[in-house]
């Protein structure tokens, strides 16, 4: 009787699938006729270990500080290296297979990050075809023997140098009143040309190294990035190779760091492209490593939830005697 | 072995059993608050009843993916940690070479606003990035899809074309040659790098119980204090990283 059954409902289940099969076929796409993929019988569809945490490549071992918490599903491969009082949360991928990464001491890599290192940074970032300057005019003030600047028209000017670093002629640029000009930044409507001569900018470490105290936000992209002391990575942020944040800024989340970018000491920036949005107050700076040591302290209560050693091995014990495999 | 082993190894399992009953102990005080720890359920190849992916013998998936339904995987192919590719009510068709970088998602929908679904094709030699979301789309052969990116229902990413990017995507520029090239040669670097990561995930627990006693072994050797004396040591040939992990060209392009 069972094997009646056992046969009808093995008929039943192939009839459907060769139905199935001659359906694809019929509709195939170019894709599906032409590849033959040759499965393999012994592919290992599920293994009782899960995903192993520390996955080692040649001689590379990940390193985890003693009181680092790194969740049970974080990947950390090849050169990684997690320092004390770090932690890296749900899900994150630290992938250092083909440069190192670092994680500083108290910084956090929070939930479902992927952290991967750029076997060689670019090294011929064209930056610019000419450098521009901007200056004003200043003397020395004959009474206080000081540098000062000189409130009178032209306020301003701006000089070049040439790819072969001459120094060209100064242009005065017109202006009504005394003007102050902080950094700018190459947003739209600009193109950067490819020509003979450039200069070139040495490549930045093509490693992911993150100093301490940083908070990287969930579900960031970093990709051979130095963040500097003392920064926040908003959530859903995307740095790219070659970016630098300096110390205490802060970058939004959501935002799309270009590569090379660097974000100067002490601002916010956020958008994609990241663009400058405004210098952040002392008391925020102070904020940031504060954040980072909350983050230390919230990990800790994750961290005491695991036992030093799993207990799993009593289920695979367990599991064994059942299907009959010695211990 | 004689009497004196034995009685080493009787009294090993008595302490082992009276660690167990301490556990025991424990996990009663804890009550209400106690947490038992499975074996990992996390199945890699899952079917949907009579939709079994088809994977690739030379396909490296990493363990914590999850391919589930009707997915083809070509050859050389490689499909990151964490990636999620849901062929449930539609098919999946990656062809060979192609890397899915960690954390991708690639599914299909049944409803969709215009009413189609559409099976999402990745053709041979794509380079998907990290973190990437493809849903119902097209991608041909050698194309590449940056870290981040969300391809919707329909999209279709030609080969060597053209760079597009922001919310929503709008053209940027046109690749140059340079970058096309690039382009090729980093997916054969990383079929090259998925095969060290599918060699190192296959070991069973004897050979990485065997490499961790090894390394522990070579691990007061550091490096940087031997370089300081000008010491250099040999790391044993099994502990060395493949030399296919390196890239051949000089490194002028990343990844």
């Amino acid at each position: 009787m069972a094997t009646t059954l056992a046969r009808l409902s093995r008929k039943a289940l192939t009839t459907t699938s060769g139905h199935h099969h001659l359906l694809r076929r019929s509709i195939a796409t170019e894709s599906a006729a032409a590849a033959k993929i040759t499965d393999s019988p012994d592919r290992v569809k599920w293994d009782y270990r899960g995903q192993r945490r520390v996955i080692p490549l040649g001689q590379w071992l990940p390193k985890v500080a003693v009181d680092a918490y790194v969740a049970p599903n974080v990947v950390l491969a090849g050169q990684v290296t997690v320092c004390d009082g770090a932690s890296v949360w749900s899900g994150s991928v630290l992938r250092g297979d083909l440069n190192k990464i670092t994680v500083g001491f108290c910084s956090n890599v929070q939930e479902k990050c992927v952290l991967h290192a750029a076997w060689s940074s670019p090294t011929d970032i064209l930056v610019f075809y000419f450098i521009l300057c901007y200056g004003y005019k200043n003397h020395l003030d004959v009474r206080t023997k000081q540098q000062a600047f000189l409130l009178s028209s032209p306020y301003l000017k701006y000089f070049r140098y040439s790819p072969e670093g001459v120094k060209l002629d100064n242009v005065e640029i017109p202006l009504a009143e005394p003007t102050m000009m902080h950094d700018f930044a190459i947003t739209e409507n600009f193109q950067l040309k490819q020509s003979a001569t450039f200069i070139r900018i040495s490549g930045l470490p093509a490693e992911t190294s993150i100093e301490r105290f940083v908070t990287i936000g969930a579900y960031s992209l970093l990709r051979s990035c130095t963040i500097e002391p003392e920064c926040i990575i908003g959530q859903h942020s995307i740095l790219m190779e070659g970016s630098l944040v300096e110390t205490h800024s802060i970058v939004e989340a959501g935002s799309v760091v270009p590569p090379g970018r660097r974000i100067p000491t002490g601002e916010l920036w956020a958008g994609n492209p990241a663009r400058f949005v405004r210098t952040l107050t002392h008391e925020e700076t102070l904020e940031i490593p504060k954040l980072a040591v909350a983050i230390n302290d919230l990990s800790k209560s994750h961290f005491s939830e695991f036992l030093p050693y799993s207990t799993v091995y009593l289920e695979v014990e367990k599991m064994k005697k059942k299907l009959g495999i010695e211990l | 072995m004689g009497t004196l082993g034995r009685a080493i190894y009787t009294v090993g399992f008595w302490i082992r059993e009276t660690g167990q009953a301490m556990d025991r102990l424990g996990s009663r005080l804890q009550g209400n608050y106690y947490f038992k720890e499975q074996l990992s359920r996390h199945r890699t190849l899952m079917n949907i009843f009579d939709k079994a992916p088809v994977v690739d013998k030379d396909a490296f998936v990493a363990p914590s993916a999850s391919i589930t339904g009707d997915v083809q995987v070509g050859r050389g192919s490689s499909i990151w940690y964490g990636c999620v590719l849901r062929g449930d009510v539609n098919s999946i068709t990656i062809g060979s070479g192609t890397n899915i970088q960690d954390h991708s998602l690639v599914h299909v929908a049944k409803s969709n606003l215009s009413g189609k679904v559409l099976p999402t094709i990745i053709g041979d030699n794509v380079t998907v990035g990290h973190s990437a979301v493809l849903h119902g789309c097209t991608v041909e052969d050698e194309a590449f899809v940056g870290m981040g990116a969300t391809l919707l229902d329909g999209v279709v990413v030609e080969k060597n074309a053209m760079v597009w990017g922001g919310n929503p995507a709008k053209f940027l520029r046109k690749l140059t040659n340079e970058e096309m090239a690039f382009i090729s040669l980093s997916a054969t670097n990383y079929a090259n790098l998925a095969q060290a990561h599918a060699a190192e995930n296959a070991k069973p627990l004897d050979e990485t119980e065997v490499e961790k006693v090894m390394r522990k072994k070579f691990a007061r050797r550091d490096e940087e204090y031997d370089s300081m004396l000008g010491v250099v040591r040999e790391t044993p040939p099994e502990l060395n990283v493949p030399e296919s992990i390196v890239p051949d060209k000089s490194p002028k392009a990343s990844q």
